[in-house]
């Protein structure tokens, strides 16, 4: 009760910065040349990167579809890991061109809806844009696929074309988002206030977003943290795969560079201009030392295995993620003169 | 017009106390008295979402209670759609449409023990033979007068459907998620006009999910699921004023932004409410001691028992564990039709000392 206390005074007292509307923060710091960086040296090469790899899994999939053997197996699954990995490592950037296409829900909803996709395997008759199909398709559905049963993999060939359907969904959306960066580009460098809508209002809330998806969706919620206890790991991003972990890490290291801009100027810098401090010590040092624990942290652990069989183990990283937000969420934001504006849609 | 009066916040501070709640020397902090009106009359207070949810279990528990009728077959699609109240309307099937519904508001990991009672209380519909031990179907009261549909241990869909949602919607969404820090730690400055603040509306929900008018506990004829047990149990435990005033103490708090009388009152809202579920499980329990020879009473008493007993663990404070909850069902015996007198008071007797209540026990 303590604790939660604490808590909770903590956040009014930030909440006071925050629910006056923020006026916009008065300061020489060049926030074109930040967001140019983070557009040319972060944002635009992950997407590069992601698209590559989509493409990879796309041909790995046909191969496996024309040969399915062990060896094309293997092939194909180390291509999901790797495109997967890729695209939670710019999942961040949910503005802009992937906004308008809702990205994020339209590849990787988890957790996925099993029977769905089973029905969609045998009917052989399905259209994976359609509202049905929405937890059943993406990262989620290739992932349950892939490693649910490998004689049925083998012998079934709906399944593979399964497979071939998501990749080539996933791989449109990394080409058509890859290109209509290169003309976005300016328009995000250039839009420097912090108003709601702003690059940087868009960059902050998002990042919040995404790293509230690393609390709730990819640790907390199979963890047990919404439940009273009770564990639910079938919900964990890369159930099927147990890869988990690693798509946790690969998701806290991208938004961790979205905040750094990598080795050139981030929103580190920008707290370091305004010269922010946090119980005596740089708030980016205190972000950026508590972003290197928790993933350090996770590399101790295996997700699935630890929630099976001893999730308190996993409560010291668990805690470190929760003081990571209030620092992402309230601390940064009202430095910044930027407001949290998204919301949890989860209704009355 | 508003009477308010002053409660004086021993009750609530010493229940702190006891529920470990270690607070610097509260005595410097706290103002002794707070105004707390008689009834849940505040400003712009609105849970229509969780009235909607109610009036939903109301007519599903209606139409699988229709196959309490001989002949009456319940559809799993009908059942599912309430459920999930698919198309805002249960396609069809509630009198009314809204876009809430009860599934996703269900404590997640019980989502499939919901639905395994809807299956249950399909497949009961369907026998042709009077219920008996170790066969489903339909049985009649002494007096001919009415019938209950049981499955073959005995247990009877109708109220596990209804009181377990009633524990993983109502209560669980009640306690623990709107009392949550995620609910809580939220503004309390912005008026939506009707609304409240974002705090003010949270606390306000989770009072909806009591099922009592907003002139609750003057008012105790329009109570319904929650306030209905809780005015139940009020002649032996005084729930109705213990747990309405909790919850418009909080209220109150959050009115003039009192954050550490709010959290206690958060803890004594999460205990007098566990009190009712715990009262009302003894008194089933008490029931079914009772009824023990007679098929249709005992296993409408025990279904009842269970399914408040396995409510208990919904609760973000709870005093008792899950394993507990546990041992006290294994206490009851999983077929009706076999429980002894030895156990149902056994499972009585071990949760009237968890919970406090051996003084009253033989009374709830």
């Amino acid at each position: 009760m303590n604790k939660l206390t604490g808590l909770i005074l903590v956040l009014l007292l930030s909440f006071g910065c925050k629910e006056d509307d923020p006026t916009e923060v008065e300061d020489t710091f060049d926030k074109g040349a930040m967001l140019t960086n983070v557009a040319n040296n972060v944002i635009i090469p992950s997407y590069s990167e992601w698209e590559t790899n989509a493409k990879v899994l796309l041909e790995a999939a046909e191969v496996f579809n024309d040969k399915p053997n062990e060896t094309n197996l293997t092939s194909l699954r180390a291509a999901f890991i790797e495109a997967h990995k890729s695209w939670n490592g710019c999942s961040i950037f949910e503005f802009g061109p992937a906004a308008d296409q809702n990205t994020r829900l339209t590849i990787n909803t988890f957790p996925t809806d099993t029977g769905q996709i089973e029905s969609n395997i045998s009917s052989n008759d399905y259209d994976l844009k359609s509202a049905q199909n929405a937890d059943a398709k993406g990262f989620a559905a290739i992932d349950y696929v892939l490693f649910i049963d490998d004689q049925l993999l083998l012998s079934n060939p709906a399944r593979a074309q399964y497979v071939i359907e998501n990749a080539q969904q996933i791989f449109d959306r990394a080409s058509e988002i890859s290109s209509a960066w290169a003309a976005y580009k300016d328009e995000f460098a250039s839009n420097t206030s912090s108003s709601a809508g702003s690059s940087i209002s868009n960059l902050i809330n998002e990042l919040n977003y995404e790293f509230e998806l690393v609390k709730n969706a990819r640790v907390g919620i199979p963890l047990g943290k919404k439940t009273l206890g009770v564990t639910q790991v079938e919900k964990l991003e890369g159930f099927y795969s147990d890869e988990s972990t690693q798509l946790a890490q690969s998701n806290i290291q991208g938004i961790k560079e979205a905040f750094t801009g990598g080795s050139g100027l981030g929103l580190d810098d920008y707290l370091d201009d305004l010269d922010a401090q946090k119980d005596g010590q740089k708030l980016s040092a205190a972000l950026i030392t508590l972003f290197d624990e928790i993933e350090e942290d996770l590399s101790n652990f295996n997700l699935k295995t630890s929630i099976e069989n001893n999730p308190s183990e996993l409560d010291p990283v668990y805690n470190k993620i929760e003081r990571l937000v209030v620092l992402l969420k309230t601390d940064m934001p009202s430095q910044l003169g930027v407001q949290i504006t998204y919301q949890d849609n989860d209704g009355d | 017009m508003h009477f308010y009066k002053s409660i004086s916040l021993s009750l609530i501070l010493s229940a702190a106390l006891i529920t470990g709640c270690e607070d610097d020397d509260p005595s410097n902090t706290l103002p002794e008295l707070i105004d707390v009106p008689e009834t849940y009359s505040f400003e712009n207070v609105s849970y229509t979402g969780q009235t909607d949810r109610q009036n939903q279990m109301e007519e599903m528990t209606t139409y699988v209670k229709s196959a309490n009728a001989e002949g009456v077959v319940l559809d799993l699609e009908v059942l599912t759609a309430m459920w999930k109240n698919t198309g805002d309307n249960a396609n069809g099937n509630f009198s009314f449409s809204s876009t809430k519904q009860l599934k996703d508001k269900c404590f997640a990991p019980d989502q499939p023990l919901i639905e395994s009672y809807l299956r249950m209380a399909v497949n009961a519909s369907e026998s042709t033979e009077f219920g008996s031990n170790g066969v489903a179907g339909r049985i009649t009261s002494a007096d001919g007068s009415e019938a209950r549909l049981y499955d073959e241990n005995g247990w009877e869909p109708a109220q596990l459907i209804e009181k377990t949602i009633m524990g993983a919607v109502f209560y669980y969404q009640a306690v623990t998620i709107y009392m949550g820090s995620e609910k809580m730690d939220v503004d309390n400055e912005t008026v939506v006009p009707g609304e409240g603040t974002e705090m003010q509306h949270h606390w306000d929900e989770a009072y909806g999910y009591l099922g009592a008018t907003n002139d609750f506990p003057e008012d105790t004829e329009n109570v319904r699921f929650w306030a209905n047990y809780c005015n139940g149990r009020d002649p032996i435990i005084e729930s109705n004023e213990k747990l309405s005033g909790a919850l418009r103490t909080g209220r109150a708090a959050i009115d003039i932004d009192d954050l550490e009388i709010r959290d206690q009152a958060i803890t004594v809202a999460r205990e007098e409410w566990e009190k009712v579920v715990a009262a009302t499980a003894i008194h089933y329990l008490n029931d079914g001691i009772q009824n023990l020879a007679d098929d249709y009473e005992r296993n409408h008493d025990l279904s009842e028992a269970y399914a408040f007993i396995h409510s208990l663990m919904y609760n973000e404070e709870k005093s008792i564990t899950n394993a507990e909850i546990e041992e006290v069902k294994a206490l009851m015996g999983e077929n009706f039709y076999e429980v002894t007198a030895e156990g149902l008071t056994a499972a009585r007797d071990k949760l009237a000392v968890i919970f406090g209540m051996e003084d009253v026990k033989t009374l709830l």
